[in-house]
């Protein structure tokens, strides 16, 4: 009963959720599966919260923040970016406020968010490129460590193939890629997560 | 030496009017802002002199003091033509204004015309400020006030042109003496609806609220006026001041009987309607919110238009029978 | 215009990125970011045709203070005094918002009474918030004099929370646990007194401004937000019960002791401008019912958890405190490294959302009502560029 977003967002297709703490479901997704989730979660009538970025030893943790206007519940959609290529697609095309979140993050810590119509800074002057958000190697902490219930780390990103590609495809290139090519371990994991929080 | 006496007494009423002008802008200036403050339940300026008396000639110090500033780009000529061209016709337009039995600056038998012709000026005024300040803002506030002069001078005219037929003249001391003493005898109760139609006119054509679109702050800054300073901005202010004089003057001459007054006749019966119109622009300016654009031009064209048509058919079928 | 090709007059690097979208004979006009209705430094850039807006692009970053980053730097406690300063006009919410979260981390039970001096005076801060947005509001719309009335209204409210709270709009009242002070009797009659004061002026703003013909007609209508297109920007807040949706975090998750009091959640169905102007008008009498309840049921006790720890260290993890702002969802997602500083703090502005939207709205109107939009949605620029 008090779960039942979590199941309404599982049946929908979205990857099924890592993480239930009380009134917030997180799932743990690859940058490719994003588009296709974020699709999902707006027909499911959720509005944006936001999306933020944050800096970890294993990359760059990208947290977009969903709720629905009607029913409680809020869905944690979580995509770990590499330092080396640090491209996610935007979702802009889904939702317009990503626009102006997603520059934010731009501004933040160099992120590229393909398929976004105008990456331009936002908040910090458009002459530099300070990053002022991003850490130090010293002050970078694990994200394993933060959270551990997250097993998406389990897999880092694929330096070039998947996750660099993965970001300069169209959305139905990539849905038909997914079916290709099964599920990779991450989702796996997942899923074992999720049987697991369920137990408990 | 043979100086016509003519001359010696326009000189003297041009003097006179200019001291009444200056005068006025002053005592203007106190009352808006302490009937606004009354208004908005605060005391007004109290700080200057006894109850804020001095505080107008501080601000107008002030104005005159401050250094004039003429944008880079902006025309030279036009730019500072501009507040003179609108300052200037006010001179003419009180001329002819009868205060009292024989107080007028000059007995003129198109007195109604030389008024309406001269205010016409000042829209090419704010236009040229507009245009030559080279800003953009100032750039809409002109358009926005040439086109909102326009569309209210013509129900303007219509209004005033039914009184003309009614009075069989254009000379304003001779339509002051077809009224009577008697509130019942002055003209707006024969002509209520002319009355109202060339009030509301007034209030747009002297771009007041809640007609102040050429002029509107939170739109367009300051409008047509945004880049003026000091003494340039201090011109355009008093002009608007004193054009609210003349429509007010003018509508109590048309309307409110001049100078005529139960008990004794004079100028101060003339100054005490003059100023309870003033009173009452005020008050609607400090009362309601502005309206947009197209509504402004819509109120005029459906409304206030057709009505002053009719106003005019009735009138000339009265005055034929 | 010849003028205008002047070399001075190119415009910085968003000006020249808008201009090479233009179209021919259009005029490209900067509003703000020293503007009259802009209310701060919100600057945007507007392509006019006449008087019509062909495109409009909103340029922010000018009061950008880098909270965020702040947040990483500063101890937990420490942070507390940036909260006031994110949104200064509804203060209390961004504090309550960040020791929620903070709260959630630490698992920290708040007593009783604590949670309700903080509905008083959280509710209280959202009339300030209301009332000066009416004032300014109206003054975006040409009204000179409600400003003046709602200051004055505004300022016994303000003077009683500065009794408890000790300074008058960037508060720091809320504390991990609980509130720094509790409410002195002097503030409790002062607040009753004000509540039946309010019940006497609603009314009479209902009767001078809210009905009134021209306001009616500069509101009604124009910048229409349907429900869908909220969903897409997020819009939350008074602009989306303008637009039909009952969403308050107080009632679909009751956050805190809100589900303890009897109160409505305003709602209209129009989406334009005048519905989300009476969403306000009715909040704020929601407000005083909420604060007449509390006062009447509140409890004796402690306003403090008794035991706390000396230097707060939250548990490896994350929280996200949500709270109903005066503007919308407002939340803050802490990160915490176990450390005594966050590791990550991101802030969930409303108005961030909610300006965002007004490209896609403002498409095709009358500069006059871009202004009048621009009010409806009831920005506060520092919250936006934090």
């Amino acid at each position: 009963m008090k779960q039942s977003w979590v199941d309404q967002l599982n049946a929908a297709g979205v990857p099924k959720c890592t993480e239930v703490r009380k009134g917030v479901a997180c799932f743990c997704l690859e940058s490719q599966n994003l588009l296709d989730s974020v699709r999902k979660i707006l027909e499911l009538e959720y509005y944006l919260q936001d999306v933020s970025a944050s800096d970890f030893q294993e990359g760059y943790l990208l947290t977009y923040h969903f709720a629905h206007f009607e029913e409680p519940g809020q869905a944690v959609f979580r995509v770990l970016i590499s330092h080396e290529h640090p491209q996610v697609p935007s979702i802009s095309s889904f939702y317009q406020g990503a626009i102006w979140h997603e520059q934010e993050c731009t501004d933040f810590y160099g992120i590229e968010f393909t398929g976004h119509p105008d990456l331009k800074p936002l908040l910090l002057v458009p002459e530099e490129n300070l990053c002022p958000l991003r850490k130090d190697a010293r002050s970078k902490k694990s994200f394993l460590d933060i959270f551990p219930d997250c097993k998406l780390v389990e897999a880092p990103p694929p330096p070039e193939s998947e996750e660099n590609a993965g970001g300069q495809e169209s959305p139905e290139e990539k849905a038909s890629k997914k079916k290709g090519s099964g599920k990779s371990k991450v989702q796996k994991e997942d899923d074992e997560t999720a049987q697991d929080s369920g137990q408990a | 030496m043979n100086i016509p006496p003519e001359l010696i007494h326009i000189s003297i009423a041009l003097a006179a009017i200019a001291a009444f002008i200056g005068l006025n802008g002053l005592v203007l200036v106190y009352l808006e802002r302490k009937v606004a403050g009354f208004i908005q339940r605060r005391p007004g300026p109290y700080e200057v002199g006894p109850w804020g008396l001095l505080q107008p000639v501080a601000d107008a110090v002030k104005l005159v003091g401050k250094q004039l500033v003429r944008p880079k780009v902006a025309d030279p000529w036009l730019y500072w033509a501009a507040p003179l061209l609108s300052f200037t016709p006010i001179f003419l337009l009180f001329l002819v204004i009868p205060f009292g039995p024989t107080l007028t600056g000059m007995e003129f038998n198109y007195g109604l015309l030389l008024i309406l012709a001269f205010t016409g000026l000042n829209v090419l005024a704010l236009c040229l400020a507009g245009w030559s300040s080279a800003n953009k803002y100032s750039l809409l506030g002109a358009a926005r006030s040439v086109a909102q002069s326009i569309a209210y001078e013509i129900p303007l005219l219509l209004a005033v042109l039914a009184i003309a037929f009614q009075f069989g003249t254009l000379n304003l001391t001779e339509m002051v003496h077809q009224q009577g003493q008697w509130p019942w005898q002055w003209n707006i109760m024969f002509q209520p609806l002319a009355f109202v139609i060339y009030f509301l006119c007034a209030i747009a054509e002297t771009n007041r609220a809640p007609f102040d679109l050429p002029e509107a702050e939170s739109e367009l800054t300051a409008g047509f006026h945004t880049e003026y300073s000091g003494m340039a901005f201090g011109l355009f202010f008093l002009a608007e001041y004193a054009y609210i004089i003349v429509v007010s003057c003018v509508a109590v001459v048309l309307f409110l009987g001049g100078w005529q007054g139960p008990g004794a006749p004079g100028f101060w019966w003339f100054l005490l309607k003059v100023y309870a119109l003033i009173l009452v622009i005020i008050w609607i300016r400090w009362t309601y919110p502005r309206v947009r654009f197209d509504q402004l031009l819509n109120i005029n064209w459906k409304w206030l238009l057709p009505l002053a048509l009719v106003n005019l058919l009735l009138t000339l079928i009265f005055v034929k029978i | 215009m010849l003028h205008y090709a002047h070399e001075q007059l190119q415009g910085d690097y968003y000006t020249r990125a808008f201009q090479a979208g233009a179209q021919e004979d259009t005029l490209i006009i900067n509003m703000g970011p020293q503007h009259p209705s802009t209310h701060g430094v919100l600057r945007i850039i507007l392509e006019l045709h006449g008087e019509y807006i062909l495109r409009a692009e909103p340029v922010l970053g000018y009061v950008h203070r880098m909270q965020e980053k702040m947040g990483e730097v500063k101890t937990y406690p420490q942070y507390l005094a940036n909260m006031g300063r994110v949104d200064y006009l509804h203060a209390l919410a961004w504090n309550w918002a960040y020791v929620r979260a903070v709260e959630q981390l630490l698992e920290l039970e708040v007593p009783e009474r604590a949670e309700y001096v903080r509905v008083i005076t959280c509710e209280l801060n959202r009339i300030t918030s209301h009332l000066l947005w009416w004032g300014a509001y109206l003054l975006d719309l040409g009204a000179f004099t409600p400003i003046m009335y709602g200051f004055a209204d505004r300022e016994r409210a303000m003077d009683l929370l500065q009794i408890i709270t000790g300074s008058r709009l960037t508060y720091c009242y809320y504390t991990f646990g609980g509130v720094t002070a509790d409410l002195t009797p002097q503030f409790i009659d002062g607040t009753k007194d004000f509540c039946k004061y309010m019940r006497t002026r609603l009314p009479m703003y209902k009767d001078l401004v809210t009905d009134n013909m021209i306001l009616r007609h500069r509101v009604d209508d124009i910048g229409i937000i349907s429900v869908d297109m909220a969903r897409r920007y997020g819009v939350t807040g008074p602009n989306l019960r303008g637009s039909g949706v009952e969403h308050d975090l107080r009632r679909n998750t009751p956050y805190s002791i809100y589900d303890r009091f009897d109160f409505e959640i305003p709602a209209y169905e129009e989406c334009d401008a005048l519905a989300r102007y009476l969403v306000r008008m009715d909040e704020m009498e929601q407000s005083i019912s909420i604060i007449e309840q509390a006062i009447q049921s509140l409890p004796e006790g402690p306003v403090m958890p008794p035991k706390m720890p000396k230097v707060i260290k939250p548990p490896k993890g994350e929280a996200y405190g949500e709270v109903e702002g005066a503007r919308g969802v407002i939340g803050i997602h802490v990160i915490s490294d176990g450390t005594a500083t966050p590791y990550r703090i991101k802030l969930r502005a409303p108005s961030f959302s909610n300006l965002s939207l007004f490209a896609e709205v403002s498409k095709g109107i009358l500069l006059a009502d871009a202004v009048s939009i621009l009010g409806s949605l009831d920005l506060v620029i520092p919250e936006i560029d934090r």
